[in-house]
C-alpha cells in the first residue's frame, strides 16, 4: 500500500512537472522564431527594414554559414530564420517540402544536378530578371551555366566544389619522386614505386562506392577524351573506347597493381580524406577541404605535408569534376525580394572572400579568388584557375541520381573485379537508356 | 562404476562449461559495443582513427563532453526531446487506457475487426505516409510545432500502447471488477479506482516502450522540426557534416542522449519486469 | 487487501453520492450498454488515428494507383491503374530485392528470437553473472538507430575498425577486412547491428513470459526429475509459445520496414547484397522522385507482413 501511495504521488509529481513544460514550451513557441514565413501574409510587401524575415534552409557545419546569416541581419534589419538540417538529409528535407505544397523557404541551397531535378518539375523561381549586371560580372558568366536549366537561371553560385589532385610530399621525398604526376602514366609508376620502397601499402584511395563512383569516373573519363553523357542528343556516352580504357584503368589499380586501396569501393569524400590526412595514403582525388583538414593537427598526422596539383592527364592535359554550389529561391517563396537580397548579400566579393578564408571553399568570384589574402591562406587555390579550364562540369539531367546511381553500382562492381570494364559499361548504359525512355 | 561416476562428473562439468561459455560470449556481443562508443567518446580524433584502435584513451579527454553541454542548440534539443517524448508517453497513455480497457473487457461488435484494423495502421512503412503527413500538418498549422510532433507520435505510438496495455489488463483477475460493479462503482470509477491502479506496472512499462521510440524518432522529427524544435537525434546528426563526420563530437552525444533513457529505465526497470509478467502472457 | 478496501469505499460512495443534477450527464453516460461505452471510449483512439494515420494512408494507396508529376511547381497525378504493382514484379531487381528482403527477414527474426533467449534464460535461471546482466542488457534499446548504424559501420570500419584488430590478434584473420565491400559480409554486418538493437526488447518479453508461467512448472519437472534442457523442452517452450508469437509477428513487422540502420551502413549494397524492399522504396520516393512506384512498394511491403503474420498464426496456434 505505502509503495502504491508512493508511485502515485511521484507519478503526480511527473505529470505536474510535465505539464509545465509543456506550457512553457508552447508559451516559448510564439515568441520564438520558430514559426516559419507561412502565415499568408507576404514580407515582401512590408516596406524595407522592419518587420521582413526570411527563412534560409542549409547547414550549420562549417559554423560560419550561420554567423553570416546572423551578419546580414545585423545590415539589413531583414530577419533570418537560419535552418539547418543534418547534410545527409538536406535533399530529402526540400522533396518533402516542394511536393507538401510548403512554402517555408526562402533561399535554398542547391547544387547543379538539384537545379536540374527541381527547375524541371517547376519548383524553383527563375532569377534572370533578378541578377544584376554587377553580380554577373562580378562572378563571370560561365560559373551560372551550372545553375541553368532550360536556358534560364535558377540559381547563384557561391563555391566551386572542385575535386583536385592531393598528394604527400613527404612520401613523395621517400620514394625519391621529384614531381607530381603530369598523366596517369606516371601516375601508375609513382604508386608502383611507392609500394615497392615499401612507402606505403596503398598508396592511393578513391571514391568508388554504389553511390558516387561515376564523379571520379568522369574524371579519368575526361582526360581520356570521352565525355559522360551527348547533350545535343540526350543519351548517354560513356560506353566508349575512351570510358572502357578508363575504367579499366581502374580496375587495374586495384586488382592487378594493388596500388589503389581496395576499401574505395565503400570509401565516401570522408573516408579517402581520412585515409589521406592519417597518413595511409600518398595521393587523393578530393574537394578543397582536404587542405585544411590536412594541415589541423587535431585532425592530422600530416601537417605540412600536403600538396596539391593538377589532376593527372592524358589525351587532354588535365581534367575535373566540380559541383557548383549556389543559392535558389522556391517558386513557392512569399519573400521573393528579402531572398534575392540575402542571396546578393552573401554572393557580394566582400562575403565571398570571407568565405574562402573561414571554410576553404573556392569562392565563384573572381577578385575573391584572386585575393592576395585568400591565395596565401590557400596555397591550393594556386593550380584552380589552369584547372578550370579544363573540363570540369557536373552530369545535370531531370534524373540525374537516378542515372549517376546505376552507373555508379556498375563502376563499383567493375573496379571490385565482379564485372569487366566492357560489360560494366554495356549493361549500364542499356540500364539508363531505359530509365530516361530511350 | 567409478568410470561412469567419473564420466558423469565430467559430463556436467562440460555442461555447466558450455552454458558459461554462451552466457559469457552474450554478454560481450550485449555490452561490447557500448563499452566501446564509451570509451571512444573520450578520445582525441586522431587517435578515434589510429591503427591498431587504442583500447583505453591515451589521452583522456572530456573536452567534447563539455563543449556538448556548452552548445545551446543541443541543449535546446535535449529540452525539445524531453518534452516531445515525455507529452508523448503522458497523452498515448490517457487516450490508451480507454482503448485498452474496451479491447480487454468489453464485448462488441466489431472487437475483433476493430482491433486488426489499429493493428494494421502499423504495417505500411512510415516513410509512404511522410509526405502525406507532412501535408496533413501544414494544412493544419501544426508544422514545425511541438504540438504537431506530439500528435504525430501518439499516432504511431497508440496501437503498440493498446496492444501492450491491454494485455496487462486481461490479466487481472475479473472479480474483483464484478465485485466493485455489485457494490455500485461507475465504470469510470472502476477504471480508474480498480484498473489503473492494479495494472500500474503494466502501464510503466508501456510509458517506457512509447518514451524510448520517441527519444529515437527520427524520420518525421526531420521534416517536421524547425531550429526551435529540433529534437536531439537529428541535432546528432549535423555532426555529420559534409566536410567530414565529426565522431568526437558524435560518440560523446550519442552517450548524453542515452542517459537520460537509461536513467528513465533504471527507475522503471522493476515495474517493466514485474508488469510483463503479470500481462504478456495472457 | 485491496479488494474488501475497494469493496468498502465502494459501498460508502453508494450512500453518499446520489445523482445530482450537474452529474447527471456523466450518470447517464456511465450506465450505458458495453458496446455503447466501447464505441465512446475508443473515439479518441480512433478520431487520432483516422485523422492521422488512415488519412495519409489512404492517400498513399491513392498515390500506388496514379503516376505522380509536377507541372509548375504543383503536384499533379495521372490514372495509372495497377501499372506501378505491375512496374515492381517487372523491375529487372525486383527478384534480387525480393530474396534478400525474405532472407534478412528470416534471418533477423529467428536469430533475434535465439539470441534474446539466451538473454533471457541467463537471467531467469540466474546463471554467472546474471547481476549484473539483468541492469544492463536494455542498453542497446536506448541507442538511436542512425547513431547504432554509424557506431556499427565505425567498429567494423577496414581501416581502423575494433572488429578487425581483434579478430587479428584472434588469428582469426590475416588482415583487415573491409566487411561492407562484399555482399555477404556486409548482410552480416547489417544482421549483426539490427539484431543487437532489437534483442532487449524480445529478451523482456520472453523473460517476462518464463518469470510468470513458468516457475512452479520448472520446480515441478524438476522435483520428478527432468535436467535442464528437459525443462527446456517440455515445460518452457510450450508455456511461453503465445509470447513468442507475439514477438514474432512484432519483429516481422519491424523488420520489414527497417531503413535508417541499412541506409547508414551500405546503402542497400553493394550488389544489392542489403537491398531490402524498404530501402528500396525510399530509393524510388526520394531519390529517383517516382512518389507514386514507391508507394506501391510500401504497400506491397503491408502485404508481406500480413503474409508473415498469418502464416505465423496458422503455425503457432489460434491463440490471438
Amino acid at each position: 500500500m505505502r509503495e502504491h501511495l508512493a508511485l502515485r504521488k511521484s507519478l503526480a509529481a511527473v505529470i505536474a512537472l510535465i505539464l509545465v513544460l509543456i506550457m512553457a514550451a508552447c508559451g516559448n513557441g510564439s515568441s520564438n522564431p520558430v514559426e516559419p514565413g507561412n502565415s499568408g501574409t507576404s514580407g515582401g510587401s512590408v516596406s524595407a527594414g522592419g518587420g521582413r524575415s526570411i527563412s534560409v534552409l542549409y547547414i550549420n557545419d562549417p559554423q560560419y554559414w550561420v554567423d553570416q546569416a546572423k551578419e546580414f541581419e545585423g545590415q539589413t534589419g531583414i530577419k533570418v530564420n537560419y535552418v539547418s538540417v543534418p547534410f545527409g538529409q538536406l535533399h530529402d528535407t526540400m522533396v518533402t517540402a516542394f511536393t507538401g505544397g510548403s512554402s517555408d523557404y526562402d533561399v535554398i541551397h542547391v547544387k547543379d544536378d538539384w537545379v536540374a531535378e527541381f527547375a524541371s518539375k517547376g519548383f524553383l523561381a527563375p532569377l534572370d530578371g533578378q541578377i544584376t549586371d554587377d553580380m554577373r560580372a562580378g562572378i563571370g558568366a560561365n560559373a551560372f551555366k551550372p545553375l541553368m536549366y532550360d536556358g534560364q537561371t535558377y540559381g547563384v553560385p557561391r563555391y566551386i566544389w572542385l575535386t583536385q589532385f592531393y598528394y604527400n610530399k613527404e612520401m613523395f621525398d621517400k620514394a625519391g619522386i621529384v614531381a607530381p604526376p603530369a598523366t596517369w602514366d606516371e601516375f601508375l609508376q609513382d604508386a608502383l614505386l611507392l609500394k615497392e620502397k615499401g612507402v606505403v601499402t596503398y598508396p592511393f584511395a578513391d571514391v568508388m562506392t554504389e553511390k558516387n563512383a561515376y564523379a571520379n569516373f568522369i574524371v579519368y573519363l575526361r582526360s581520356r577524351g570521352g565525355e559522360f553523357w551527348d547533350y545535343e542528343k540526350g543519351v548517354p556516352s560513356f560506353n566508349s573506347p575512351e570510358g572502357v580504357k578508363a575504367l579499366q584503368f581502374l580496375a587495374d589499380l586495384n586488382l592487378k597493381y594493388k596500388v589503389m586501396n581496395p576499401q574505395s569501393v565503400v570509401y565516401e569524400q570522408n573516408d579517402t580524406l581520412d585515409n589521406f590526412t592519417q597518413g595511409k595514403a600518398a595521393m587523393i582525388i578530393n574537394a578543397p577541404h582536404t587542405f585544411g583538414q590536412a594541415n589541423d593537427p587535431k585532425l592530422s598526422k600530416i601537417v605540412g605535408q600536403a600538396a596539391v596539383a593538377l589532376i593527372p592527364g592524358d589525351k587532354l592535359k588535365t581534367a575535373s569534376y566540380a559541383e557548383t554550389g549556389g543559392l535558389a529561391i522556391p517558386a513557392n517563396s512569399k519573400n521573393k525580394e528579402a531572398a534575392m537580397e540575402y542571396i546578393r548579400f552573401v554572393t557580394s566579393k566582400e562575403q565571398e572572400k570571407e568565405m574562402a578564408l573561414a571554410t576553404g571553399r573556392i569562392p565563384v568570384n573572381k577578385d575573391a579568388l584572386n585575393d592576395a589574402e585568400v591565395q596565401t591562406q590557400n596555397p591550393h587555390f594556386a593550380p584552380i584557375a589552369e584547372q578550370l579550364q579544363y573540363p570540369y562540369g557536373i552530369f545535370h539531367h531531370e534524373k540525374a541520381t537516378e542515372i549517376t546511381d546505376t552507373v555508379s553500382k556498375y563502376v563499383s562492381a567493375a573496379v571490385a573485379g565482379r564485372e569487366t570494364p566492357e560489360n560494366a559499361l554495356k549493361d549500364a548504359e542499356a540500364e539508363v537508356l531505359g530509365i530516361i525512355g530511350k | 562404476m567409478d568410470e561412469a561416476l567419473r564420466f558423469a562428473r565430467a559430463m556436467k562439468w562440460m555442461k555447466k562449461g558450455i552454458v558459461r561459455l554462451i552466457s559469457v560470449c552474450l554478454m560481450i556481443f550485449v555490452m561490447f559495443p557500448f563499452i566501446w562508443l564509451l570509451l571512444s567518446s573520450f578520445k582525441h580524433p586522431v587517435e578515434l582513427l589510429s591503427v591498431p584502435p587504442s583500447v583505453w584513451p591515451k589521452e583522456f579527454t572530456l573536452e567534447y563532453y563539455a563543449d556538448l553541454l556548452r552548445n545551446e542548440k543541443v541543449v535546446l534539443a535535449l529540452r525539445n526531446s524531453f518534452i516531445v517524448s515525455a507529452a508523448t508517453t503522458l497523452i498515448s497513455l490517457a487516450i490508451g487506457i480507454f482503448a485498452s480497457y474496451v479491447f480487454a473487457r468489453l464485448q462488441f461488435r466489431g472487437r475483433k475487426s476493430l482491433y486488426l484494423l489499429i493493428m494494421g495502421t502499423q504495417m505500411l512503412p512510415a516513410m509512404a505516409i511522410l509526405i502525406p503527413m507532412f501535408m496533413l500538418m501544414r494544412v493544419a498549422g501544426l508544422l514545425y510545432t511541438y504540438q504537431g510532433l506530439i500528435v504525430a507520435n501518439v499516432a504511431f505510438s497508440l496501437p503498440y500502447v493498446i496492444w501492450m496495455y491491454a494485455a496487462f489488463v486481461r490479466g487481472l483477475p475479473y472479480e474483483v471488477e464484478e465485485a466493485a460493479r455489485i457494490d455500485g462503482c461507475s465504470r469510470l470509477q472502476i477504471l480508474f479506482r480498480i484498473v489503473v491502479p492494479l495494472s500500474r506496472s503494466g502501464l510503466a512499462a508501456s510509458a517506457i516502450f512509447v518514451f524510448i521510440g520517441v527519444w529515437n524518432e527520427f524520420l518525421f522529427a526531420v521534416v517536421m522540426t524547425q531550429s526551435g524544435t529540433r529534437t536531439l537525434p537529428v541535432q546528432i546528426a549535423e555532426f555529420i557534416g559534409e566536410d567530414r563526420i565529426r565522431y568526437e563530437m558524435l560518440f560523446p552525444a550519442s552517450i548524453l542522449s542515452c542517459l537520460p533513457v537509461l536513467i528513465v529505465v533504471m527507475i522503471f526497470q522493476k515495474y517493466i519486469i514485474q508488469g510483463l509478467t503479470e500481462g504478456a502472457v495472457k | 487487501m485491496i479488494k474488501s478496501s475497494t469493496r468498502a469505499t465502494g459501498a460508502n460512495d453508494r450512500i453518499v453520492r446520489t445523482p445530482r443534477s450537474g452529474l447527471r450527464l456523466f450518470d447517464w453516460i456511465d450506465h450505458r450498454s458495453d458496446s455503447f461505452t466501447a464505441y465512446l471510449y475508443l473515439a479518441p483512439t480512433f478520431l487520432l488515428l483516422l485523422l492521422l494515420i488512415a488519412v495519409p494512408m489512404v492517400y498513399a494507396l491513392f498515390l500506388s494507383l496514379v503516376k505522380v508529376g509536377f507541372v509548375q511547381g504543383s503536384i499533379h497525378y495521372t490514372f495509372a491503374g495497377l501499372d506501378n504493382y505491375i512496374q515492381l514484379f517487372k523491375d529487372p531487381h525486383f527478384t534480387k530485392v525480393m530474396t534478400k528482403t525474405v532472407v534478412f527477414t528470416v534471418a533477423k527474426v529467428i536469430l533475434t528470437l535465439l539470441f534474446s533467449f539466451g538473454v533471457a534464460s541467463i537471467i531467469y535461471f540466474g546463471a554467472w553473472g546474471s547481476a549484473l546482466f539483468k541492469r544492463l542488457f536494455l542498453l542497446p534499446w536506448a541507442l538511436s538507430y542512425v547513431v547504432n548504424g554509424l557506431m556499427w559501420k565505425w567498429m567494423f570500419n577496414g581501416d581502423y575498425g575494433i572488429i578487425n584488430e581483434i579478430l587479428v590478434r584472434l588469428g582469426w584473420i590475416d588482415t583487415y577486412k573491409a566487411w561492407l565491400a562484399e555482399p555477404n559480409s556486409a548482410m552480416g554486418v547489417v544482421l549483426l547491428a539490427d539484431i543487437w538493437k532489437s534483442m532487449p526488447y524480445v529478451a523482456l518479453l520472453l523473460l517476462a513470459a518464463m518469470q510468470s508461467t513458468m516457475k512452479d512448472l520448472c520446480e515441478a519437472a524438476r522435483t520428478d526429475g527432468a535436467g535442464t534442457l528437459g525443462v527446456f523442452y517440455h515445460v518452457i517452450v510450450p508455456g511461453i509459445r503465445p509470447v513468442i508469437l507475439v514477438c514474432l509477428v512484432v519483429e516481422t513487422m519491424w523488420t520489414l520496414r527497417i531503413f535508417d540502420l541499412i541506409w547508414v551502413l551500405t546503402q542497400g549494397g553493394p550488389q544489392y547484397g542489403t537491398m531490402v524492399l524498404n530501402v528500396f522504396a525510399y530509393e524510388q520516393a526520394f531519390r529517383n522522385f517516382n512518389i507514386g512506384y514507391a508507394s506501391a512498394i510500401s504497400y506491397f511491403i503491408t502485404l508481406l507482413t500480413a503474409v508473415f503474420t498469418l502464416v505465423y498464426l496458422r503455425f503457432m496456434g489460434k491463440e490471438n
